[in-house]
């Protein structure tokens, strides 16, 4: 009796193979490098297993610049992404319930949405001499709010979906049985939208986390991000590619936390899309 | 002294009127039904009653108190609404413990009454199941435990009956008004359906684009409409509307359309209307087909289609090329074109004014 061989499934899996080695591969290079010599980088043929765990990179990361770099990202990204998350969820209410007012109907809406359909940089001259004029330059203040200001829109945009989804009626059910607003936001609206706050989070903190031109112009010296850190890693005309990679392995770590958190709700974000 | 007095309440949208001066008593134990067409204003009546609107114009009344600013929260009201709206992201039973979460009682008091209503409506094996994973009919008797459980003054039903499939409603029917007959709770009931007011309904108002129409007992309503927007609303099949005129012939009054002709010198009241034209109306329940001893007025007929609607049937016919329709109260098979004897009695002929549609023997007295 012969085995009968189902060709499309084998490729299919063969095509997936393929297609995670050439996503992981890059990620696993990073990590392979970061454990390197900078003198080891460079050799030819490279190793493509590390053969001693040097710590070296991981120690210059940690005990200069990088480590705080790494921090001011962390808190810049988290209080961000916490603002335009709140502000979002009050907006994204009013505009699913009372769309007739002027602050809230349709042109507004659309105005608020227009922020995000341009490129940052199209904005960036104009917000840095703002910043530059108020003299809050290279300031935590300056980053958060430019980043909540490109943030909000996304976060309103998701999350006013999830506002239409829910019936007004399930809320009015909560008056009647004697709940107020506020008791009724808290125990029967947030929770409903629960997924979509997660996937909202997880959406503008990669925003924020993946960012580099804001934070290269409007930060740098005082409070520098890690993605404007990262190209200053040289000696002369040298690249510390291992350092870099060092950085690089450090700020995936809080990515993979979240997109593993909240992976379910992406991907019903992304479905509903 | 809990009844609840509706005064001359009036409610636009914009432009749109959705409510015209609706005024009515709703006696406590009643089960009082808002009838309607879809878009007649029933659900916003339900829901300035439930204090999620505000009229306006007019008052709102729980027993002495004006609670037409009143928020929902502190009117004592309960509300099922169409779509049910059930929590759902909590259990069968957090769903129906939600009114009394705020009243303070024990954990121990809220689970007895909880299971108490449950097993009323026969739920109580739901209670731990979400919402999303039971059935229609389930889910409507779980929104209705969560509205007796608060015992309310007053509970709101809007279209209840609408979101269930034919099988459950007719069964929904009984149970409702057992139901409310052992509680003698207050239900005020919205309904598009005439057969919901007809089966279950005490009192019933019929509202037709923001105006109440009549507000009477419901047999009352259906003896003696108001007007021909209720004759034909009130009634299952549409009663037949035939237009005509009055006119003298001899010592009597007849009343003549096209093919149609009737001696009506014993409705005194149609006297003034002489030479004018008068809507009729009748029933097709009223007509008896075949046998017709005992008829006041006799006719032949054709059949033009019998339309069997589950075990009774809607006789489509014609005298002299006008239509009309007959309900018999069984299957009545019969081909199209025969012949068959048609009569009714003098009590079930109801005379509308042709230009105000008012019933003109109510407009006497």
């Amino acid at each position: 009796m012969r085995r009968k061989i189902n060709w499309g499934k084998g490729v299919g899996i063969g095509g997936l193979i393929l297609y995670g080695i050439f996503i992981l591969f890059p990620i696993y290079w990073t990590f392979n490098t970061s454990f390197k010599e900078i003198g080891d980088v460079y050799k030819v043929p490279p190793s493509f297993v590390p053969t001693r765990f040097i710590l070296d990179a991981y120690r210059f990361i940690f005990q200069g610049t990088g480590r705080i770099a790494l921090l001011n990202s962390l808190v810049v990204a988290a209080i961000s992404t916490a603002i335009a998350v709140v502000l979002g969820t009050m907006a994204s209410y009013a505009y699913s319930r009372y769309p007739f007012t002027p602050l809230t109907n349709e042109g507004a809406q659309f105005n608020l949405l227009t922020v995000r359909m341009f490129p940052p940089i199209a904005f960036l001259l104009p917000i840095f001499w703002m910043w530059k004029r108020f003299g809050l330059l290279d300031t935590y203040f300056a980053l958060i709010i430019t980043y909540t200001a490109f943030n909000l829109p996304l976060a309103v945009w998701l999350l006013k979906g999830f506002m239409d989804a829910l019936p007004r009626s399930i809320e009015e059910a909560s008056y009647v049985d004697g709940y107020s607003f506020w008791q009724t936001i808290r125990r029967i609206v947030l929770p409903l939208i629960g997924s979509g706050l997660a996937a909202t989070v997880a959406l503008c903190w990669i925003f924020i986390w993946n960012e580099f031109i804001i934070a290269y112009l409007l930060g740098g010296r005082n409070v520098i991000l890690y993605t404007a850190y990262l190209p200053s890693l040289r000696r002369g005309m040298r690249i510390m590619w291992n350092q870099i990679a060092a950085l690089s392995v450090l700020a995936i770590i809080p990515s993979i936390i979240i997109l593993v958190l909240f992976r379910k709700y992406l991907v019903k974000i992304y479905l509903r899309s | 002294m809990e009844e609840v007095r509706i005064r001359n309440v009036t409610k636009r949208f914009g432009k749109k009127v959705a409510l015209q001066g609706v005024s009515a008593p709703i006696p406590k134990g009643s089960f009082f039904c808002i009838l309607g067409e879809p878009g007649a204003g029933k659900t916003t009546l339900l829901r300035i009653i439930a204090g999620l609107e505000i009229p306006e114009e007019g008052e709102i009344f729980f027993g002495d108190q004006d609670v037409t600013l009143v928020p929902p929260q502190r009117r004592n009201v309960a509300f099922v609404f169409q779509d049910f709206a059930l929590y759902p992201h909590m259990s069968v039973f957090e769903n129906i413990a939600s009114p009394l979460r705020l009243k303070g009682l024990s954990e121990e008091a809220i689970r007895k009454k909880v299971v108490e209503v449950a097993s009323f409506l026969k739920i109580e094996k739901l209670l731990d199941r979400l919402p999303n994973f039971i059935s229609g009919g389930e889910r409507q008797r779980v929104a209705i435990a969560r509205a007796l459980v608060k015992e309310p003054t007053l509970c709101l039903f809007d279209e209840p009956l609408v979101n269930l499939d034919y099988k459950i409603r007719e069964d929904m029917r009984a149970q409702f008004k057992l139901m409310q007959r052992e509680l003698g709770q207050t239900i005020v009931f919205a309904t598009p359906d005439p057969i919901d007011a007809l089966s279950m309904a005490d009192i019933v108002l019929v509202l037709h684009e923001g105006r109440v129409q009549q507000m009477a007992n419901v047999w009352e309503a259906y003896k003696r409409p108001a007007n021909v927007f209720v004759g034909k609303y009130l009634g299952f099949p549409e009663m037949n509307i035939f237009e005509g005129r009055v006119s003298r012939s001899g010592n009597s009054l007849f009343w003549e359309s096209k093919g149609l002709r009737l001696d009506i010198g014993s409705f005194d009241f149609l006297k003034p209307y002489e030479g004018a034209t008068v809507l009729l109306g009748l029933r097709p329940e009223d007509i008896r087909l075949g046998d017709t001893e005992g008829a006041d007025f006799t006719f032949e007929a054709n059949i033009v289609l019998s339309e069997v609607v589950g075990s009774d049937t809607i006789v489509h016919l014609s005298v002299e090329g006008v239509a009309l329709r007959a309900f018999v109260p069984q299957i009545f098979r019969r081909p199209s074109g025969e012949r068959i004897p048609i009569g009714f009695r003098h009590e079930d002929l109801y005379f509308f004014s042709s230009q105000t549609g008012k019933n003109l023997l109510l407009q006497e007295g």
